[in-house]
């Protein structure tokens, strides 16, 4: 994709985004594409099943662990420039200083980040991206969409992730670019290989799972780790835990939480 | 957040009197014990061979600790109240032995792990955080959420048990019935056991 057509795809997001923005004042699950979203699940799951999984596995058979790990920061590096332009745009000073201090560590002391040498000095990832800096500044419910081939996301984090892809491209430029998007690719998808085993074990409609997995972690990351726990208790409701004759009131209020969550 | 509640308990305890603060401190500290018991009982698990040997050491804890009950009415919500004794009693068991049987399947092999107690939040008994640290450093956050001394929510790096399971399990019923979740869950049930 040409620079002009990623910037062009990532206003159309944000311009649908802020449109959207009203729609909710809180992070939790909104997803009126259910329909499509789970047909292009079905679909994306089968093609990473059949190939991606196997190659992340052979993968992570091959490479030694200290290989794979090193790898794996040196692409997290590379993203740090994101990370640290967005701490500095959702107004946390020191988050994007610490992150702007790695670069530079990691890059050069690090071996291009191949050892996160910053992390040892007390100066760990902030993990921050512009889907966070959206929400930060105001748009907290968004659109839930399962992007074929590309996986989970929302409106509001779609240009974030296109960005994030799009990285090596920027860096690396020419034809070698494509080499390092399929290593960086197949390194993302080894390194979720537990947690997708963990909902192939647990999950019994891994769409949901995948889906409520995705919007608790986006909120985790947009609070920083520390999300208030007042809203985590107010999402369950006093009824779930009281007697079995609950009151007309509470029916109401949890058909309202069912039809956003469902 | 956390830091801004514990200044204020902090703030209340020396300006008021001291009881309510010793009694929440002591109620504090036997939730930590408890949850501390429990990661004992898991490290324990983990250095035993064989599934029912992890599960025959987990279950005794995930019975006392655990509030199963609680956590069935979330997962399925209003499908709760039209249950008859019979069907909440047995999604009761099943979703006991899941429990006990997806502990035993995920911690089944020790390789120097260890639980650590964060500092944040000792004097609560209603939250326990807690860091499960890895031998190359490496550390998943797991807080334990309770209501009267009983874990009904286990929350790992962010991502809540309890809330996935209410998706997931609400998504089941609403698609496929209540019958369908049981035996969904016996067939998870059968595949963790089988995780040797």
């Amino acid at each position: 994709m040409k620079p002009y057509g990623v910037v062009g795809f990532c206003c159309c997001c944000l311009i649908a985004s802020g449109c959207t923005s009203l729609e909710g004042e809180d992070y939790g699950v909104f997803d009126p594409y259910e329909t499509n979203n789970r047909r292009s699940y079905d679909v994306t799951d089968s093609v990473d099943r059949a190939v991606l999984v196997p190659v992340a596995r052979g993968y992570r058979k091959v490479l030694p662990d200290w290989f794979e790990r090193g790898l794996s920061k040196m692409f997290q590096n590379l993203r740090t420039v994101d990370s640290s332009v967005n701490g500095f745009l959702q107004g946390k000073p020191k988050s994007g200083g610490i992150d702007f201090a790695r670069i530079l560590i990691n890059a050069t002391i690090g071996v291009g980040g191949f050892f996160d040498v910053a992390s040892r000095w007390d100066l760990p990832y902030q993990d921050e991206d512009l889907g966070q800096t959206l929400a930060v500044w105001g748009i907290k419910k968004s659109r839930y969409l399962y992007v074929p081939f590309f996986g989970p996301s929302t409106l509001r984090d779609l240009p974030s992730d296109v960005i994030r892809s799009w990285v090596p491209q920027m860096l690396f430029g020419g034809d070698i670019h494509w080499g390092v998007s399929v290593v960086d690719l197949v390194r993302a998808r080894a390194g979720a290989l537990a947690a997708s085993d963990i909902r192939d074990a647990s999950a019994l409609d891994p769409y949901a799972f995948t889906r409520d997995a995705y919007f608790q972690r986006r909120r985790f990351l947009i609070y920083d780790g520390d999300p208030p726990l007042e809203d985590f208790f107010s999402d369950f409701g006093e009824e779930d835990f009281g007697e079995e004759d609950s009151s007309e009131q509470d029916e109401a209020s949890e058909d309202a939480s069912v039809e956003v969550t469902d | 957040m956390v830091h801004r509640l514990k200044v204020f308990i902090v703030g209340v305890a020396c300006c008021s009197a001291l009881t309510p603060w010793s009694d929440a401190s002591a109620d504090g500290a036997s939730t930590h014990a408890a949850i501390a018991t429990f990661h004992a009982t898991l490290i324990a698990a983990m250095q035993q061979t064989g599934v029912d040997a992890r599960e025959n050491l987990i279950a005794g804890q995930v019975q006392r600790l655990f509030d199963v009950e609680g956590i069935a009415r979330i997962s399925v919500g209003r499908t709760w109240r039209g249950l008859s004794v019979d069907d909440r009693d047995r999604f009761k068991r099943l979703l006991r032995e899941l429990i006990v049987a997806t502990y035993a399947d995920r911690f089944d092999r020790f390789a120097g792990q260890s639980f650590e107690m964060e500092a944040d939040g000792l004097d609560r008994d209603d939250l326990v955080r807690t860091r499960l640290v890895k031998v190359d450093g490496s550390s998943v956050g797991l807080d334990y959420y309770l209501r009267d001394g009983r874990v009904f929510n286990v929350v790992a790096d962010g991502v809540s048990d309890l809330s996935l399971r209410r998706a997931d399990y609400r998504s089941i019923v609403k698609r496929q019935g209540f019958n369908a979740l049981l035996g969904h869950l016996e067939t998870k049930i059968a595949l963790a056991r089988s995780g040797d």
